[in-house]
C-alpha cells in the first residue's frame, strides 16, 4: 500500500506486472497514430488545395492497431505451438 | 487514350527542405510544421510524445540511461533533445555517489540507489582534474539514514521495466522515420477527395 501511496508519475515505474501484456495496446496505438500520420497521402479539398483526411486517418489508426495486437496475439500463439508441441516433437526420444 | 482529370493536383514539395529537416531534429513532429503540414506534424509529434512520456510513465525514469543502458539509448536519442534532457535529470538529481567513491574522492561515479539507500545532498572532497588539486562539491550521495534524505525512485525490473525502455526506443525509431519524411519527403502525392484507397 506504501508504495502505491509513494508513487510518482514518470519517475517510478507502474506496479503492473500481472497485466503487463496489456501495454501493447496503447504501443500499437501510437505507432499507428505516428505511421498513418506521415503515410496517409492528402486529399485535394473543393478548393483545390490539398487537405488532412481526418476521417480516413482515424479509420486507419484503428485498423492498423488491431493489425498490430492481432499479429502479436498470432505471433504470440505460434511460439506457443511451437515450443509445446512442434519442438518436443522434433527431439528424438 | 486515358482519361485527363480536369482539375489537377496542385504541385506539392517533395524535395529536400533543410529547415524542416532541422526542426524535426529539434522536437517530434516540427519538421511538418515548417512544412506547413498542421495536422500531420501534429499527429506524428503527438505519436512518438506519447510513446516516449508513456515509457517514462510504465518504467519510471530509469527507462532512459545513457550510463547503463547505452544501446537503448541510442535508440531513444533520436526522439531529439528530450530524451537527453531526460537523461541529463536523470544522471544528476536520481543517481548519486556512493561511499566507496566518496573515499576515493570520484564525483563522477554515481550509480541508482539500491534497495534501502537513500538521496541525500551534501558536500565531499573532488580531485580537480586540471589542478590535481582536492576541491569540495556538492553532490547527491547515496546514504543509509533516511532522516532528511530523499525518496529513491522504484527502479523498473522485469517486464515493466523492459516495456518502458521498449517504448522510448520505439518512440526513437519512429522519430527517425518522421524526421526523414519531414526533411526528405516521400512520393506521398495528394488524391481527389472521394478517390478509393
Amino acid at each position: 500500500m506504501s508504495l502505491v501511496l509513494a508513487y510518482r508519475p514518470f519517475i517510478d515505474a507502474l506496479s503492473l506486472h500481472s497485466v503487463w501484456f496489456t501495454m501493447l495496446v496503447p504501443l500499437a496505438l501510437f505507432i499507428a497514430v505516428t505511421w498513418r500520420a506521415i503515410r496517409l497521402p492528402d486529399l485535394i479539398g473543393e478548393d483545390g488545395r490539398p487537405r488532412f483526411p481526418w476521417k480516413r486517418y482515424l479509420t486507419s489508426v484503428v485498423v492498423m492497431t488491431f493489425q498490430i495486437v492481432a499479429s502479436m496475439i498470432g505471433l504470440g500463439l505460434l511460439s506457443y505451438l511451437l515450443v509445446q508441441y512442434a519442438a518436443p516433437a522434433l527431439v528424438p526420444k | 487514350m486515358p482519361d485527363q482529370p480536369t482539375n489537377p493536383p496542385p504541385p506539392v514539395s517533395t524535395g529536400f527542405h533543410p529547415l524542416a529537416l532541422v526542426a524535426a531534429c529539434a522536437f517530434p513532429g516540427a519538421g511538418h510544421l515548417v512544412r506547413g503540414q498542421i495536422a500531420r506534424g501534429a499527429m506524428a509529434g503527438a505519436g512518438v510524445l506519447g510513446m516516449f512520456f508513456g515509457g517514462l510513465l510504465i518504467g519510471g525514469i530509469d527507462t532512459v540511461d545513457r550510463k547503463e543502458s547505452r544501446m537503448w539509448f541510442m535508440g531513444q536519442a533520436c526522439v531529439g533533445p528530450i530524451a537527453f534532457i531526460v537523461d541529463n535529470i536523470h544522471q544528476t538529481r536520481f543517481k548519486g555517489v556512493p561511499e566507496e567513491a566518496v573515499r576515493a574522492r570520484r564525483s563522477d561515479i554515481r550509480r541508482s540507489p539500491f534497495p534501502g539507500e537513500y538521496l541525500k545532498m551534501g558536500e565531499m572532497t573532488t580531485i580537480d582534474p586540471k589542478t590535481h588539486q582536492g576541491v569540495r562539491v556538492r553532490v547527491p550521495l547515496l546514504v543509509r539514514e533516511k532522516s532528511d534524505a530523499t525518496e529513491a525512485n522504484v527502479r523498473a525490473l522485469g517486464k515493466m521495466g523492459e516495456l518502458g525502455t521498449l517504448y522510448a526506443c520505439i518512440a526513437g525509431f519512429m522519430n527517425l522515420i518522421v524526421i526523414l519524411d519531414a526533411g526528405f519527403p516521400t512520393i506521398r502525392r495528394p488524391r481527389a477527395a472521394g478517390a478509393p484507397a
